[in-house]
């Protein structure tokens, strides 16, 4: 049973993940690829995360994941912000490829 | 008042205080992600020094504090927030129509410098269909997936949630 809740999250998952990169590939600007990679990639790791703690053996197995999780959304926040700065003062917002 | 001598004093005391306080808590991050092992391999060095003899450049910020009792309560509007942007977006990327009306909004925050308005910033870019992409003083500008969405209130929303989970101190060069 909580197998099967597991694997179903981290399905669920690899959807987003899978959602992401689709986004990345489709959308047609800097911006929009950012959109696409951050918050579909931090909802699905977060879904990851979530099925791999119900397989967690251990609290300190638990804490590491939920530790990974956050030090991934704090770099994809700052590097989100990073390139989109960046893309700004090169090119304003009438970047268009 | 203090004097400039000792202002520069307070402000090494602080640089002093948190250059121990990441040497502690980068160690504590590297033995539990490596689960207890790894503390003499030289890379625990290198990582744990390098991080923190970063803040001994790095300029001083504000303290802050956090209110525990808040903290709950924006834990749960931040999931939600994440899951709703991820879907929003994941809808968008995979839809064949893909619908799109990307533009840019400005905002001007209320919140002071510091760890708040970096915090809300941070936070904005996984809200659904918003991306903090500047900062000028305190006007933030915004990109936003779909300019149809209710995007200032949400802003807003985020803002008093923010708000009320952070204490902000003084500036570091008043005292301390």
């Amino acid at each position: 049973m909580i197998q099967g809740m597991s694997v179903l999250l981290i399905l669920a998952g690899l959807v987003f993940f899978a959602a992401g990169s689709a986004g990345m590939l489709r959308f047609p600007d800097v911006y929009t690829r950012l959109h696409a990679l951050t918050k579909a990639d931090n909802l699905g790791l977060g879904l990851v995360v979530l099925g791999l703690i119900l397989q967690a053996e251990t609290a300190a197995f638990v804490i590491k994941l939920l530790i990974i999780w956050a030090l991934v959304l704090v770099a994809g926040a700052a590097a989100c912000h990073l390139v989109a700065q960046r893309a700004w003062s090169r090119f304003g917002a009438k970047e268009e490829r | 008042m203090p004097s400039v001598s000792t202002a520069r004093f307070s402000r090494r005391g602080a640089r002093v205080r948190r250059f121990v306080a990441t040497l502690v808590l980068a160690a504590l991050l590297w033995w539990v992600l490596t689960e207890g092992q790894g503390l003499a391999s030289p890379f625990f060095w290198l990582a744990v020094l390098g991080a923190a003899g970063a803040t001994l450049v790095l300029p001083l910020s504000r303290p802050f504090g956090l209110r525990p009792t808040a903290l709950p309560r924006f834990a749960g509007y931040f999931l939600r927030a994440s899951v709703m942007g991820g879907v929003d977006v994941a809808r968008r990327a995979l839809s064949p129509a893909m619908p799109l009306e990307p533009g840019f909004v400005r905002y001007t925050t209320s919140l002071p410098h510091g760890a708040a308005l970096t915090f809300f910033m941070a936070v904005i870019s996984l809200l659904p269909g918003t991306l903090s992409v500047r900062l000028q003083g305190r006007l933030l500008t915004i990109h936003v997936l779909d300019t149809g969405l209710p995007i200032r209130e949400s802003l807003e929303a985020l803002e008093s949630h923010v708000s009320r989970v952070f204490v902000m101190g003084p500036r570091p060069e008043d005292d301390r």
